[in-house]
């Protein structure tokens, strides 16, 4: 075991002069500019090579008078013990890789269709483990994986309210435009050995605008930030910030940080309007909360996951919260449900302040390869809160109902190809606020749709054009009789993305 | 130290890899030939049939109110139609339309006396279009759709008049036979409604989107 270490250490170390060496050999003489690389594969393409793979095996010779940083399963098992005495060199060396490596197209897993290539379901993993980094062969590896995605979105959005809410009509009369983008690197350090692996995961993001947030001063700096531990297409624990899994799938438009993802809801309306898709614990946390979560793959078509989060997410909140969700994946049809739960409390502890979300949803998705893929969502969720006084909080206090579906159709082409998408939800959110008269409670209603178009330049630059419509309604319990008014918005978004 | 050293280590490796593959290893940098492109043919059937669901926004409504034409912004609308052409010469074609337009009306009518319901609009248009193949499989086309429409007003006596329909759009071949399309475009509505025998404006203007597909025979 501790021969190994020092073989490891020995080889990184004699690797680090041999790469120097080269790398100096190739200076002056070598030509400016490197080769033009061979066009990477589009991630998620199993069948893809991988490219520009840096990965480098390195033999490990035995020289227990250098010591190997290396990560190897044997080197971290005896963290901080003392150094063994040198051994004979007997034994077989063993092989470890160590690497820093593009993903190829075999990180994204794909043992039933995920969906049309390039297409929405296509670069979404159905709880899949990724990235899939196995060791090779038998012999132990430690790879850097690379990878990330960009995008860079330029929108026109159009509101047109009207209605007995002068105020709101008013005020939201608003058409702009906007520049928005988000680029991020992704770097997950693997440790394979057998069918075991230790993985972490870092997003560095840079942003442009998405109105910041993430407590402002430069915006997001992370998304993913993650440790896992497991077996390969068995089970793993996973712990820090990261999504999970998702139930609601909206299709080719309504991405996040979009207009059409907002719909029609203006400055002045209420924003508690949007959509519910068994969401409230889905989506990264924020402030100092994380979550912890446990994986499980019992059979190739079924996947488990049961998420818990736990911390302060702003304001003072603290929060618990649990998200089974389970995913019946037959590869031309998938199945996918689950149940939240949620509980917000002050930090203080003289406030009787108090919210519980709660919420159950599921979805059924279609692929009939190569051209069409659709599906359904429908949730339903409730939130009941309480003030700080311990009164009831009527219009914090609300049922939210989504339900809708998406179309995307391809033409199949490897050289060409083209993506039109379709898509609409309807959310209707009913809370118990009842001032004016005792039947009458606040009602609100948004429909949500888009049109999408997509091409893929040189299977990498993803070009898509979405356009789209919302109307949100809006009865206002306040007076008797109660106010109404509607909101509309229009949007058109021109997105760029690149995934590497 | 140790994590600095690991840090230099790597870097070191994946610049020695890159020299490595500079000085040899071609599997990274070769770059495939272009593969033989042959020259763009306009598919072999002329004769098509579609069907599209045609959303309609941002619109204007006109209608007479106290003998005045008055003109406000439109509910979103929504309709269906029908199409068949026949491709004469290179791209252009010829055939003609047939839509239903549902829920048109003002969103606050104008009117202070009663708020009418929404009517009803039926479209017969000439396509006139021109297809201009991008690459195997994917069609930019252009439609122009003149032709004459009718409101059908609830209570009272339609509106009637001619109509323009201009359209861009892109249709996808998904087999040899069928085709999905996007399109969005605009139509301008001249019709006029005959009140105490006297013609007034009562017409319509959508910007409108095009979702459909269909079959070439």
């Amino acid at each position: 075991m501790k021969t190994s270490a020092r073989r490891a250490r020995l080889v990184l170390t004699t690797f680090v002069l041999l790469a120097a060496s080269t790398a100096f050999a190739a200076g002056p003489g070598a030509p400016d500019e490197a080769p033009a690389p061979a066009v990477p594969p589009p991630p998620g393409g199993a069948e893809a090579p991988p490219s520009t793979v840096l990965i480098v095996p390195v033999p490990v010779q035995p020289n227990p008078a250098v010591a190997s940083p290396a990560p190897a399963r044997e080197a971290t098992a005896v963290a901080g013990s003392i150094p063994p005495p040198p051994e004979p060199a007997g034994e077989a060396p063993p092989v470890t890789e160590i690497g820093l490596e593009r993903l190829p197209g075999s990180a994204y897993p794909e043992p039933q269709t995920r969906g049309l290539k390039y297409g929405s379901l296509w670069l979404t993993f159905h709880g899949l483990q990724w990235p899939y980094l196995p060791a090779k062969a038998g012999r132990d590896r430690f790879v850097i994986g690379l990878s990330g995605w960009s995008w860079l979105d330029t929108a026109y959005v159009k509101f047109a309210p009207w209605g007995q809410n002068t105020q709101a009509v008013n005020s939201d009369q608003i058409a702009y435009w906007t520049q928005q983008g988000r680029m991020l690197l992704r770097l997950t350090p693997t440790y394979s050995f057998e069918d075991w692996f230790v993985q972490g995961q870092v997003e560095l993001v840079g942003v442009e605008d998405q109105t910041l947030q993430r407590s402002d001063l430069g915006g997001a700096d992370t998304d993913d930030l993650w440790l896992r531990v497991g077996q390969w297409n068995k089970w793993d624990f996973q712990v820090g910030r990261f999504e999970g899994w998702e139930v609601f799938h909206l299709g080719m438009g309504l991405d996040q940080n979009t207009f059409e993802r907002q719909g029609a809801v203006g400055p002045s309306d209420p924003n508690i309007l949007s959509y519910y898709g068994l969401t409230d614990n889905e989506f990264r946390p924020q402030g100092a909360a994380g979550n912890l979560a446990v994986h499980v793959y019992p059979l190739p078509f079924l996947r488990v996951e049961a998420l818990g989060t736990v911390g302060s997410q702003g304001a003072g909140a603290k929060e618990i919260a649990a998200r089974p969700v389970a995913i019946l994946d037959f590869g031309w049809v998938k199945l996918k449900g689950g149940v939240e739960w949620q509980h917000q409390t002050p930090q203080t502890t003289n406030s009787q302040l108090d919210t519980k979300l709660e919420g159950v949803g599921g979805a059924v998705q279609f692929v009939l390869q190569p051209h069409v893929e659709f599906g359904l969502n429908a949730a339903q969720g409730t939130v009941v809160s309480v003030l700080s006084s311990g009164q009831a909080n009527p219009q914090g206090s609300y049922t939210r109902t989504s339900y809708g579906g998406f179309a995307n159709f391809s033409n199949g082409s490897d050289r060409h190809p083209l993506i039109l998408g379709v898509g609409s939800m309807f959310t209707r959110i009913v809370d118990q606020y009842d001032p004016a008269s005792a039947s009458v409670v606040d009602n609100y209603w948004m429909l949500q749709s888009f049109a999408a178009i997509q091409y893929v330049v040189f299977q990498q630059l993803y070009i898509k054009l979405v356009g789209s419509y919302s109307r949100a309604h809006f009865l206002q319990a306040d007076t008797n009789p109660a106010t109404s008014y509607d909101n509309e918005m229009y949007s058109v978004r021109l997105r760029f993305s690149f995934y590497y | 130290m140790r994590k600095v050293s690991t840090l230099i280590g790597l870097t070191l490796l994946a610049l020695g890899a890159g020299a490595r593959a500079d000085d040899g290893a071609p599997a990274a940098a070769i770059v495939a030939p272009a593969p033989y492109a042959p020259p763009l043919e306009r598919p072999p059937r002329r004769m098509q049939l579609d069907l599209a669901f045609l959303p309609m926004g941002l619109g204007k409504y006109t209608t007479p109110i106290g003998g005045l034409p008055t003109t406000g912004d439109a509910l979103f609308a929504y309709g269906g139609g029908a199409s068949w052409s026949y491709r004469l010469l290179y791209g252009f074609k010829v055939g003609v339309t047939a839509q239903a337009i549902f829920n048109v009306n003002y969103k606050v009518n104008p009117s202070e006396i009663a708020a009418a319901p929404p009517a009803r609009q039926y479209d017969g248009l000439v396509l006139l279009g021109y297809e201009f193949p991008i690459v195997d499989g994917i069609t930019v086309y252009v439609d122009a759709l003149p032709g004459y429409s009718l409101i059908a007003l609830p209570g009272t006596s339609p509106a009637k008049g001619l109509v323009f329909a201009a359209e861009v759009g892109v249709a996808m071949d998904m087999t040899d036979q069928i085709f999905a399309k996007l399109g969005a475009g605009y139509e301008w509505g001249f019709q006029k409604v005959t009140q105490s025998g006297s013609d007034f404006d009562n017409k319509t203007s959508y910007l409108r989107i095009a979702l459909g597909g269909g079959v070439r025979f």
